[in-house]
């Protein structure tokens, strides 16, 4: 059985759960529009299910879940999509290319090629509308987050820090290391869902150069 | 004529807020809505609306307003002088309102907020399924922003609602060194020096927002500072960032937080703790989860019994 616990009165995280198997039982329980439900939201290996507590108590709300979520369908295999992203990583877009390449001891192509030449798993979307939290990145570039992060970060920017690397899809302020862009607009506020990636798919990125940005 | 509202003076931050977004948080859109929830259903009750209904949550110092149309109005949170054609006006009670009269909105006294609703539905676009204005994405309100001198709001038909006034024992006093209760988190264990939770004080920064409270006069030791792996916050998450000092997360809050997590205020206290006014004093009294969930059954059936409102609807 799933380990469920509170967090406060709102809040219940279901916890250890080996990867992807928590982008699976998100599904589930979202599946079954519950009406006390507000969100749900999946990381990397817990959930969080936060509810209104004047519609359930999170006892109750975790017997329920319990119930449902079955051993069998999370063996159940969900089809989660790869995503060609195009990145550019012009010394124009790349802000801190040098920066990371003092701190990795790299040279541009070096960092270049092995922040392509890995696909990436969407471990988390969230923190600021649309962000991206990609992983794991090759161990050579992990750099730490800024000690003054940036005030503003235009959207699309491909940033590292630690050993992930995740994509800015609107401007905002940052403390992550950028090191390309990518064209296009993942995040879009005028539609439901604003954003195609899901929690769970993979990302590869391939080259492009900045004559070819605006032809995205 | 249309039925409309024209801003004449925008005062320091007025937006439009409701408590319908939700669903979006996985994609990292917050729920927004109003910060202290609950003189925002007071409000709405005043006028006959659901709940969730929008309203305009009123910072600090409010708006001028002329109001084109033949309405009915209510204000309720936070004491502060409100002028109706220059007359002054109460709060907490339902006002008729002719057309081309002119409301004005001044100081908040003993709090932060104001929260001011009309008998008629504001026509506005939703995103995300809400009216709740988020500026940071530019979305919801009027233009994704906060309310400016010269806009002008337009609303649906009148729908007739009946006089009512909020009974006295609704009204809530702030007071220095409020209490706030709060349950243990997830993360209390790695806590160093919270063993005389009766002395212990924190100030409200006027560094706070509608993302968070920032509290500051004692710092939170750990005695583990390892990083711990992401988790789900919400509302009134209470998160120890490295330099001790707690952040309250609010209406406007991410919902994921690599910050170890001390505590989560206790829903029923979390509007009272928003209009707690920045370098007032707070103190956490400790409560079990079960206890929380009485306060908030007790509060459910005082609404139903006093006002005959659903808070589960």
């Amino acid at each position: 059985m799933i380990d469920i616990i509170p967090s406060g009165d709102s809040i219940i995280i279901l916890k250890d759960l080996k990867y992807l198997q928590s982008s699976i039982i998100s599904k589930e329980i979202e599946k079954l529009n519950l009406p006390e439900v507000e969100d749900v939201i999946t990381l990397k290996s817990s959930i969080g299910v936060i509810f209104n507590p004047f519609k359930i108590k999170s006892d109750r709300l975790i017997k329920k879940i319990q119930g449902v979520i079955k051993d069998h369908k999370i063996k159940q295999k969900h089809k989660f999509k790869t995503w060609k992203i195009p990145i550019c990583y012009d010394e124009e877009f790349a802000i801190d290319i040098q920066e990371i390449s003092h701190y990795t001891k790299l040279d541009f192509e070096q960092i270049k090629q092995k922040h392509l030449n890995k696909s990436y798993d969407v471990q988390i979307i969230g923190f600021l509308p649309g962000f991206l939290y990609l992983g794991d990145i090759d161990k050579s570039l992990n750099v730490p987050r800024k000690n003054t992060p940036r005030t503003s970060i235009p959207e699309g920017s491909v940033a590292i820090a630690g050993n992930q690397t995740g994509i800015y899809n609107i401007n905002s302020p940052g403390g992550w290391s950028i090191i390309g862009k990518t064209p296009l607009k993942l995040f879009d506020k005028s539609k439901i869902p604003p954003i195609d990636i899901n929690q769970g798919d993979k990302i590869i990125f391939h080259e492009i150069k900045k004559e070819d940005f605006k032809n995205y | 004529m249309k039925n409309t509202i024209e801003i004449l003076r925008e005062g320091v931050y007025t937006s439009i807020q409701d408590l319908r977004r939700t669903g979006f948080k996985k994609y990292g859109v917050p729920k927004s809505g109003p910060m202290d929830e609950y003189s925002h259903i007071l409000t709405n009750w005043l006028l006959d609306k659901k709940i969730i209904s929008e309203l305009l949550e009123i910072t600090y110092y409010g708006p001028k307003i002329k109001i084109n149309f033949d309405t009915k109005i209510a204000l309720y949170g936070s004491k502060c002088e409100v002028k109706l054609n220059n007359n002054k006006i109460e709060t907490g009670k339902t006002i008729s309102i002719k057309s081309g009269d002119v409301l004005d909105i001044k100081k908040c006294i003993n709090a932060n907020r104001v929260y001011l609703g009309f008998s008629a539905n504001m026509k506005l676009k939703k995103t995300f399924n809400s009216k709740s204005t988020y500026d940071k994405i530019q979305i919801g309100g009027l233009n994704g922003k906060k309310l400016l001198k010269n806009d002008i709001i337009e609303f649906d038909q009148l729908k007739n609602c009946k006089n009512k006034k909020i009974p006295s024992s609704f009204m809530r006093f702030n007071n220095q060194n409020m209490i706030i209760r709060v349950i243990k988190g997830i993360h209390f264990d790695r806590v160093n020096n919270y063993d005389n939770e009766d002395e212990i004080k924190f100030k409200i920064s006027p560094n706070s927002d509608r993302m968070g409270l920032r509290l500051i006069d004692y710092k939170i030791k750990l005695n583990d500072y390892s990083e711990i792996q992401s988790t789900v916050v919400t509302k009134g998450s209470i998160q120890i960032p490295k330099d001790g000092n707690p952040i309250i997360l609010m209406s406007d809050s991410q919902s994921t937080g690599g910050y170890p997590i001390f505590g989560n205020i206790c829903k029923i206290d979390i509007s009272k703790l928003s209009q707690v006014k920045p370098n007032q004093k707070i103190k956490f009294k400790f409560i079990s989860l079960k206890e929380s969930n009485k306060l908030i059954e007790y509060e459910k059936e005082k609404f139903k019994s006093k006002l005959n409102l659903d808070l589960s609807s």
